[in-house]
């Protein structure tokens, strides 16, 4: 990984810890094989960062947070290792586990009105994790849960313990999950596209609220998200990923100046702008793909304008390029987009 | 074709409790604005803004409470009856917001985009297969895939497919309700660049819903910004994005990831509390 | 604006669909299934050929030997007036599948149009059906069945109109609460936007879509209206001698049931084993097309 120090938060409330993920792949039982999700997954999400995993339908992202949240559906099995400083999740009993899991590691979901129980006042949300998995009393939590729903910016805090969710706009309800998530004080926050289901201007609010929380508690952030635009100004590290697998590492705001690997590239260009009108918009042919129909050889050569006869020989390695990572065998090139034909094929996805 | 919406309004009444006290939301106020023959507008809003009622009132989905809707001058009739509806069919077709939802998940593709050219008598049965391969390939989708049903297709398929059935109908007006916020980006530009094509070859004029400024920009000529119910801003779309003047259109465009140059500066600047937004 | 499922997100949720979980899961239900169609198989065959498969006139009378136990000859052995339970069994079958057979087809041809008029048309219709539907529910099925049997003369049609009746407002009340669903879904919007009529709508678009749900509730109710039409036998209400049921045969054995308890085991398993495997096959059903698509 490269050894450019990202800003480091000035005052750590406390010692974070180092989530590593060691060439991790997740199967998933698909009728009677295993089929994969994520391949050889390399990450390490330091204390205080803010990292971006970004990606679109099958590239692992989201399989990613939820192998290391541990909610995998049954039969799914994972290879590699899950570091938290020196304890390895994986050669843990599943009960340590989750007791590490619940403790150490907070997820916020896209959409917060499924995964929270309407008929669920705000505080029981609140302080049932803590209850249960500390045994704090009820008033400790309940002072608890305000300070949180303070720190994250919510107005009044104790009146809205005694609101339902439906009494609460998209905005303010994922603030509340979030401050759900904080409540046993973990070191590492999932955020799955936590931001996509809300308007613009509120996912400005939660992206800079993830920003201070990260800042001033020392909090490292994964930060999942298929908007390349917003990973870019968020993080302090970016990750591409496509079909499983890790395709370019970059530091914050390299990734849209200076793009490496071609999928990024692609991606880049294809998005429309609000600074003006793009005559033809410039499109990867075909549909991206997952890890289990991935092509031999690299994932993205079916698509890739850069393609050569040995992209389609072996996956190629994540090599240290310009200050970040790229999985391509091209990546020493200093390749720049060249609009493709914008034509979509007879088989668009 | 030129759509002519004037006034319209659209209030709800919410009846709470026993005793019928019976409040209004106003979902829609007073919105009027102007599809010329061949034009791209765009509305443009958040939740709760009241685009998406405005789009349904104007192909007939809700009726208004106030104000009309024109097609060349002429007034829509504001409750419509089946037969009503297949003419208005003809002249304007929605594309909705979630592909997979929109198709009948137990019919072919094929036979969706059949039984609406056999529906509206612009083929006759045997003639019409002929035509369903023409829709899907003016979507760019292969023929072979008109068997398959919608869990069989990715969202980009199922959007084209839902594009090929709206212009079965040989309609003038395309009305998009979200039409790509359900689409991986990479299939984003591919439905936007069918869009523009197709407007370009068909003449069609389209009336876009969207809470993406970027896509906008990319699709429309005319833009109104909504903001709970009202039109707070409107006019060309190079104006309006690039020197917005009312302060709620400013907001949005500042809220643009694009336009948020450094976070490190408007975290200090806002310290992420929460605004009037939230209530 | 609502949560947006992304190509992404419906991707993902099909991956974790497909995930079947553990390997064992999926067997035990196949093996299941399959030993309750087997069942409902041997049970439609015996209807089918009883002439050739019932080893003895179900109806001849041996006076001299009430309650037998089963013999070489008789394998199930006699019941109270010494006819062959086995023979009646067989035969039996038939108008223990014909009765709620016929209660199902009520139901269903009853039922779906009502169920989809009140969807569709909401309002003061769906008001009356409805409350229609509710009245009938007030009273305890069974008890409502006989007193039509008791009014009109105890007989196996009396039966199964009077079970039909009971049945109708739960296959509209069913019927009703899907479509209802499926009409707020974007797919019938579209439907309504190009102005289709409400027999297309309803019959080409939204009943294919709630088959599964129909085809299980219709699976349950069949297995249930020969609970209700056997009990009603039981009581003499239904099927009369000559007539054959295993509800009827329940009637017979059971003044007997202390001398020899043959007569009853015998029906009673054959009732439980049928209402039990279409229980199952109407849970199958029910998932048959995410198992479909999924294989996909």
């Amino acid at each position: 990984m490269t050894d450019v120090q990202a800003d480091s938060p000035q005052t750590v409330a406390r010692t974070g810890r180092t989530l590593t993920l060691d060439e991790v792949t997740t199967y998933l039982r698909v009728g009677r094989q295993l089929k994969p999700v994520i391949l050889r997954v390399d990450l390490e999400l330091r204390p205080g960062e803010i990292l971006g995993l970004v990606g679109e339908s099958g590239s692992g992202k989201s399989m990613t947070a939820r192998t290391i949240a541990g909610v995998l559906p049954d039969g799914a099995t994972t290879d590699g290792a899950i570091r938290l400083d020196d304890l390895d999740l994986l050669r843990m009993s599943r009960k340590e586990r989750r007791a590490v899991q619940a403790k150490e590691i907070g997820v916020v979901f896209q959409d917060p009105r499924a995964f929270v129980d309407p008929l669920w006042r705000v505080e029981v949300h609140m302080t049932e994790a803590m209850r249960v998995h500390l045994g704090t009393s009820k008033s400790e939590a309940t002072s608890r849960a305000v300070e949180l729903l303070a720190a994250v910016g919510i107005d009044q805090p104790e009146r809205r313990m005694h609101q339902f969710p439906d009494e609460l706009s998209g905005g303010m309800l994922q603030r509340v999950m979030i401050a759900g998530a904080l409540t046993m004080d973990p070191s590492v926050l999932l955020a799955d596209e936590a931001t996509t289901a809300l308007d613009v201007t509120t996912q400005a609010e939660i992206v800079k609220l993830l920003a201070r929380l990260s800042a001033e508690r020392g909090l490292s952030v994964l930060f999942i998200t298929h908007d390349l635009a917003l990973a870019d100004i968020v993080c302090d590290r970016v990750c591409v990923m496509y079909a499983g697998r890790i395709v370019e590492v970059r530091e914050g705001r390299q990734i849209f100046d200076d793009p490496i690997h071609p999928y990024t590239i692609d991606l880049l260009a294809a998005r429309p702008t609000i600074k003006r009108r793009i005559d033809r918009l410039p499109v990867i042919r075909g549909v991206p793909t997952s890890a289990m129909n991935a092509p031999s050889g690299c994932p993205f050569h079916p698509r890739c304008q850069f393609a050569l006869e040995a992209c389609t020989t072996g996956v190629p390695a994540l090599v240290p390029v310009r200050g970040g990572f790229a999985r391509c065998i091209r990546a020493h090139e200093n390749l720049t987009g060249t609009p493709t034909p914008a034509d979509a094929p007879l088989e668009g996805g | 074709m030129r759509l002519e919406v004037t006034g319209l309004s659209k209030e709800f009444r919410l009846r709470s409790g026993l005793f019928r006290h019976s409040s209004h939301l106003v979902a829609v106020s007073n919105v009027s604005f102007v599809v010329p023959e061949s034009g791209s507008t765009a509305i443009v809003g958040e939740t709760g803004s009241g685009k998406t009622t405005t789009a349904r009132i104007v192909v007939g989905l809700e009726t208004a409470t106030r104000g009309t809707v024109a097609v060349d001058g002429t007034d829509l009739a504001p409750r419509p009856h089946s037969a009503e509806r297949r003419r208005r069919a003809r002249v304007m077709q929605m594309v909705f917001q979630n592909p997979m939802l929109s198709l009948d998940p137990h019919q072919p593709i094929g036979s969706a985009i059949k039984e609406v050219v056999v529906f509206h008598g612009l083929r006759s049965s045997s003639e019409s297969p002929e035509r369903v391969f023409e829709l899907l390939a003016a979507v760019g989708l292969d023929r072979r895939l008109a068997t398959s049903r919608p869990h069989q297709l990715s969202g980009g398929q199922c959007q084209r497919a839902a594009i090929a059935r709206a212009l079965a109908a040989e309609p003038e007006l395309l009305v998009l309700d979200e039409p790509v916020s359900a689409l991986d980006v990479s299939t984003q530009a591919q439905i936007l660049n069918l869009l523009a094509d197709l407007k370009a070859e068909l003449g069609l004029s389209l009336l876009t819903i969207s809470h993406d400024l970027a896509l906008v920009r990319q699709l429309a000529d005319y833009v109104l910004v909504m903001c709970r119910g009202e039109v707070v801003e409107s006019g060309p779309v190079d104006d309006v994005l690039s020197r917005p003047q009312h302060e709620y259109t400013r907001r949005l465009v500042a809220a643009v990831p694009e336009s948020m140059d450094d976070l490190a500066i408007s975290t200090s600047m806002d310290g992420g509390r929460g605004t009037t937004n939230d209530v | 604006m609502s949560a947006v499922t992304g190509d992404a997100l419906i991707f993902e949720r099909d991956t974790l669909a497909r995930a079947t979980g553990g390997r064992w899961e999926g067997l035990f239900n196949r093996i299941v299934v399959t030993i309750s169609a087997l069942v409902l198989g041997v049970i439609v065959i015996c209807a089918i050929f009883a002439p050739w498969l019932a080893p003895h006139n179900p109806n001849t009378i041996h006076l001299l030997d009430p309650y037998a136990n089963p013999s070489h000859r008789y394998l199930f052995g006699q019941d109270s007036a010494g006819r062959d339970i086995l023979s009646r069994l067989i035969y039996g079958s038939r108008l223990s599948l014909l009765g709620p057979l016929i209660v199902v087809a009520i139901a269903f041809v009853a039922g779906v149009p009502l169920g989809f008029l009140a969807a569709y048309r909401g309002g003061f219709v769906d008001g009356l059906i409805s409350r229609t539907f509710d009245v009938i529910f007030a009273f305890p099925a069974l008890l409502l069945a006989i007193v039509i049997v008791a009014t009109f003369g105890a007989s196996f049609q009396t039966a199964v109109f009077a079970v039909a009746v009971t049945y109708v407002p739960l296959m509209g009340r069913v019927v009703r609460s899907a479509a209802l669903v499926e009409r707020s879904k974007p797919y019938v919007e579209e439907c309504r936007l190009q102005g289709y009529g409400a027999f297309r709508i309803l019959f080409v678009h939204v009943m294919p879509n709630i088959g599964r749900i129909l085809v299980s509730q219709t699976t349950l109710y069949f297995a249930y209206g020969l609970l209700d039409l056997s009990a009603l036998s039981f009581l003499g209400l239904g099927a009369q001698p000559p007539q054959i049921d295993w509800g009827e045969m329940l009637q017979d054995a059971n003044s007997g049931v202390f001398q020899s308890p043959y007569g009853v085991i015998f029906p009673a398993v054959a009732i439980v084993a049928l209402v039990v495997s279409l229980n199952f096959i109407a849970d199958w059903a029910l998932d048959y097309r995410i198992r479909k698509e999924n294989r996909a």
